[in-house]
């Protein structure tokens, strides 16, 4: 008798990373052609198509620029790409938290009815919004070349920071669209929270200028480190802080094991709930 | 009795119950606070779905569950497919399944019939590859013709049936769940359905377990029927006898 064939369920969900991968790469046809879709989505039926891509953070970035360099004038050179590398990196994450919470809700309709890996939903949000934020990059360059910043091979650090990202936002995803699921008041919670958080994270500032001794606490914070590790190695043309870059690492670490961990105990009760 | 030796036991449900937390649902930040504020209302009573049900399924029969609304008979699927978890018991599976709980589950009505063949095939958990090399299959069963280059919104809900159904048997399942799906689209289609598990039944020894309020569907088609009343099991066997008993007992209410 074939024993792998069977399986066994009871109302303990083990936390077995490498049964649920397993799990998920025999769907990953359905994650590919799901991020497809997400990709498409945006763009069906929408005249500019592709162009809002960078017509978006543009107008956003103009607004900011117009205001920061000529209201308040800064002291920070070439501002503008210090600029838009903050607002970038701010928005990949924003536009996925934002849908984290009420993920589930909104593709209840074929969750309670197929049973599929649940994270699928998730890593294919983050896919497509990673996707987009690479694109996004295509600007960044042009206005390096323009502004005549500084391009080197610091540049090929931004893949790495892509999926460190990534990986950053699919742990807090874990979190958010299943608690999210559970308590609906999550959502407005988050939103007001963003909206703070961009004011302590230094996009429209740097964290020097601020103190330069306690630019490390501010740091500290995931969205703030990516921010400047983003900045050292587009917008100063360094290599990444390693100390920043292995703090983050290992902050990511074990943020994603706790937030899967959270996830796994609550998969049952979201598809109940759903 | 030398076959009742060979029959391989491939559905096993020992003791499975199933409670829902009537308390949770809708539970936001304000009714947390209620609660703080009267202790009592924690403890609401549970919605129970399954009460201590057990029987097993043997492999290449068809079972029909049977009964009434908010019996159970839906959780009870739930639980083979996976999509939800049982409270207590323990159920042991054998072989791959497929579940056809809802006709139509993530379809996008932008896009059209063939590009939400792979959307759907791949939800089901075929691959791309396998899906490319049986989309002439699935297009000819579903008898959409030209219709499949043009978007699922154009659709009527019969038509998004016979699409889903017809990519959903492609999964060439050893398990099959069936929620009363074959109550979409017109007669000829249904029948065409049947046929078709008659034909994966023969070819692959598929079990097959269908939630069905039919009963004459239950007596034709059904090697077994399950009865679910109030979340308790009340009866297992021949479709003839179960479906005698069970409308004996739907008369005296």
């Amino acid at each position: 008798m074939n024993k792998s064939n069977i399986t066994t369920r009871t109302s303990q969900t083990p936390f077995n990373l490498f049964q649920i991968y397993a799990d998920i790469w025999k769907y990953r046809s359905f994650l590919l052609n799901l991020s497809n879709r997400e990709i498409e989505i945006r763009y069906k039926g929408s005249f500019l198509g592709i162009i809002w891509n960078f017509l978006n953070p543009l107008l956003s970035l103009t607004i900011y620029f117009l205001v920061f360099s000529r209201v308040t004038k800064t002291e920070i050179p070439n501002y503008l790409v210090f600029l838009f590398v903050g607002i970038n990196c701010w928005n990949f994450s924003t536009q996925i938290l934002a849908r984290a919470c009420d993920l589930f809700q909104a593709n209840g309709g074929f969750l309670s009815k197929v049973y599929f890996p649940q994270e699928i939903l998730i890593i294919s949000m983050i896919l497509s919004g990673a996707v987009n934020y690479l694109i996004s990059f295509g600007l960044i360059f042009v206005l390096m070349l323009i502004t005549k910043a500084p391009i080197t091979f610091n540049l090929l650090w931004f893949p790495v920071l892509i999926i460190l990202q990534s990986v950053f936002l699919y742990a807090t995803c874990l979190f958010l669209s299943s608690i999210g699921a559970i308590v609906r008041d999550l959502s407005y919670i988050v939103a007001t929270l963003l909206s703070l958080l961009f004011f302590v994270t230094p996009i429209i500032y740097s964290a020097e200028t601020i103190s330069k001794k306690y630019a490390w606490l501010l740091n500290a914070q995931p969205f703030a480190s990516l921010v400047s590790l983003s900045r050292d190695i587009i917008y100063a043309g360094t290599h990444p802080n390693w100390h920043l870059l292995l703090y983050f690492s290992l902050f990511t670490l074990i943020w994603y094991l706790i937030g899967h961990w959270t996830f796994n105990r609550l998969r049952y009760i979201v598809s109940d709930l759903i | 009795m030398s076959e009742e030796k060979q029959k391989e036991i491939v559905i096993k449900f020992e003791n499975i119950s199933k409670s829902y937390y009537s308390g949770i649902k809708a539970f936001n930040l304000r009714e947390v606070f209620a609660r703080l504020l009267q202790p009592k209302d924690l403890n609401r009573p549970e919605i129970k779905s399954l009460d201590d049900v057990s029987f097993e399924v043997y492999k290449g029969e068809t079972v029909g569950i049977i009964g009434q609304n908010g019996s159970g008979k839906s959780t009870a699927l739930k639980i083979i497919a996976g999509i939800s978890a049982p409270t207590a018991g323990k159920l042991t599976l054998k072989g791959k399944i497929t579940s056809m709980l809802a006709l139509g589950a993530g379809l996008h009505p932008d896009f059209t019939g063939r590009e939400n063949i792979f959307l759907n095939g791949s939800l089901f958990g075929m691959s791309n590859y396998y899906l490319s090399s049986k989309v002439a299959e699935i297009i000819d069963f579903s008898e959409l013709g030209e219709k499949i280059d043009q978007p699922l919104r154009t659709y009527s809900s019969g038509m998004m049936a016979r699409l889903s159904f017809s990519v959903a048997i492609q999964t060439q399942p050893e398990i099959l769940l069936i929620d009363e799906v074959l109550a979409v689209g017109d007669i000829a289609f249904q029948e065409k359905c049947l046929q078709k598990f008659e034909e994966i039944k023969s070819q692959k020894n598929t079990t097959i377990v269908m939630v069905t309020h039919s009963l004459e569907q239950a007596e034709e088609h059904c090697s077994k029927v399950i009865w679910i009343q109030n979340s308790k099991l009340m009866g297992i066997g021949s479709p003839k006898k179960i479906v005698e008993e069970y409308t004996k007992a739907m008369m005296s209410h």
